[in-house]
């Protein structure tokens, strides 16, 4: 495992166990000024986590939102609903063993659930000798799984960065160990108006070699650049092929929301998430407006301080 | 089958919002002051916001769909907590106390 992978791992367990240590002192925390800071903790790492997601915008809404509005008026409403002469603020709780159990219980079914119950398909269908791209996300090109003939074998891509002008793919491929492959890249653009589907690819001059050097386990790694195909949208595929010319695997994809902008040169969710906002969901964003300014007013309404005749 | 967060980071974050999510409903369940149980509420609502962004970042083509919904839930978390609050506040101008139990009167 390399450095940058330990790390990673590192810091994602680090920053779970402060959201989840945060959240054990909110629930048993005896005082409840320090379940709000507790509760600033959770909020915290959770806005670390959604870094490891990589939804940016949504680290600087929950710092702004979570942290800058809710935690604040929570712990003005402890202030305000506590005389300030208690000298212990109490935060009773009465955990009896029904309530116990019963968290224990959904815990158990969770977990269950997420992890043996069901296998999430991260990999789209596979198909002998063809491995489909497909994109998490807009600016992020793919991950890609094959499979080939009998036995299972993966090609991962993960990641592939996407530099100003640069496609960057990085192909992860299990290779039988006593396999070398010469990996092909090449790239086909598509071109959507093309009738005959069999010539809707047209095939990019652009085409780089890696080497393969598979190892004892059978993995190997190729990377190849390419530079930008063409203006913002396109769909494309990537063959490879190994050393013998033999089964060529053939990546296509179709990236992002849309049939028609498969895959945009983009970093970060912030343009993404102000396109949606402004596309399909207008109608929504309009109503949360609308009921942000219901919750305004009414909890004016609620906290002012009746006027006595 | 390893636990390891950079093979299986789907499956990381769903088992820590699981986690979230239970210390949430145990604090609604067991607590008696009003705003701690609004707190164990800001923990679901967290819960649920990690699996949506877990969601829409590691299963292929689901766009951004799952952050455009942890987006809402957060906005929605803050006009709950405004009037939330803003009603906490009117049951301890009325009572004197803000004991979940014992609120249990429309008006005095």
């Amino acid at each position: 495992m390399p450095v940058s992978e330990l790390l990673l791992n590192f810091f994602f367990y680090a920053f779970a166990a402060a959201a989840l240590g945060g959240g054990a002192a909110v629930a048993l925390s005896r005082n409840i000024v320090r379940s709000a800071f507790a509760l600033l903790t959770v909020l915290f790492a959770v806005a670390a986590l959604y870094a490891f997601a990589r939804a940016d915008f949504l680290v600087a809404a929950q710092i702004l939102i979570y942290v800058g509005g809710i935690l604040v008026l929570i712990i003005f409403a402890i202030m305000l609903t506590h005389k300030i002469t208690d000298v212990k603020v109490s935060n009773e709780s009465s955990p009896g063993p029904a309530s116990i159990v019963a968290c224990a219980c959904l815990f158990v079914l969770l977990v269950a659930a997420f992890v043996y119950g069901h296998h999430w398909d991260l990999a789209p269908k596979l198909r002998p000798g063809v491995f489909l791209a497909t994109g998490a996300r807009l600016d992020m090109a793919a991950e890609l799984w094959m499979t080939q003939g009998d036995g299972k074998v993966g090609i991962s891509e993960k990641n592939p960065t996407v530099l100003d002008g640069f496609v960057r793919l990085h192909a992860s491929i299990r290779v039988p160990a006593t396999r070398h492959a010469l990996a092909r890249f090449g790239v086909s653009k598509y071109d959507a108006k093309e009738k005959d589907p069999a010539r809707a690819w047209k095939e990019l001059p652009e085409r780089k070699f890696a080497y393969l050097a598979s190892t004892p386990q059978g993995g190997a790694m190729a990377s190849a650049d390419f530079e930008k195909l063409d203006e913002g949208k396109y769909r494309w595929r990537v063959r490879m092929e190994d050393e013998e010319g033999e089964s060529p695997w053939v990546a296509f994809g179709a990236l992002g929301a849309g049939d028609e902008a498969d895959f945009v040169v983009e970093k970060g969710l912030t343009r993404a998430l102000g396109r949606a906002f402004m596309g399909p969901y207008l109608l929504a964003f309009e109503v949360v407006s609308v009921l942000l300014l219901a919750a305004l007013v009414g909890a004016a309404y609620l906290a002012r301080k009746e006027v006595k005749e | 089958m390893d636990f390891v967060f950079s093979r299986h980071p789907l499956e990381n974050f769903l088992v820590l919002s699981a986690a979230l999510f239970t210390l949430g409903i145990f604090t609604i369940l067991t607590r008696r002051n009003a705003v701690s149980v609004l707190m164990g509420v800001e923990l679901v609502l967290n819960a649920a916001n990690l699996n949506f962004v877990a969601f829409s970042q590691y299963v292929p083509g689901a766009g951004i769909h799952g952050s455009m919904f942890a987006i809402f839930v957060i906005l929605l978390a803050a006009a709950e907590a405004a009037v939330a609050l803003a009603i906490i506040i009117g049951i301890y101008q009325n009572f004197g106390r803000v004991d979940v139990d014992q609120a249990n009167l429309m008006k005095e």
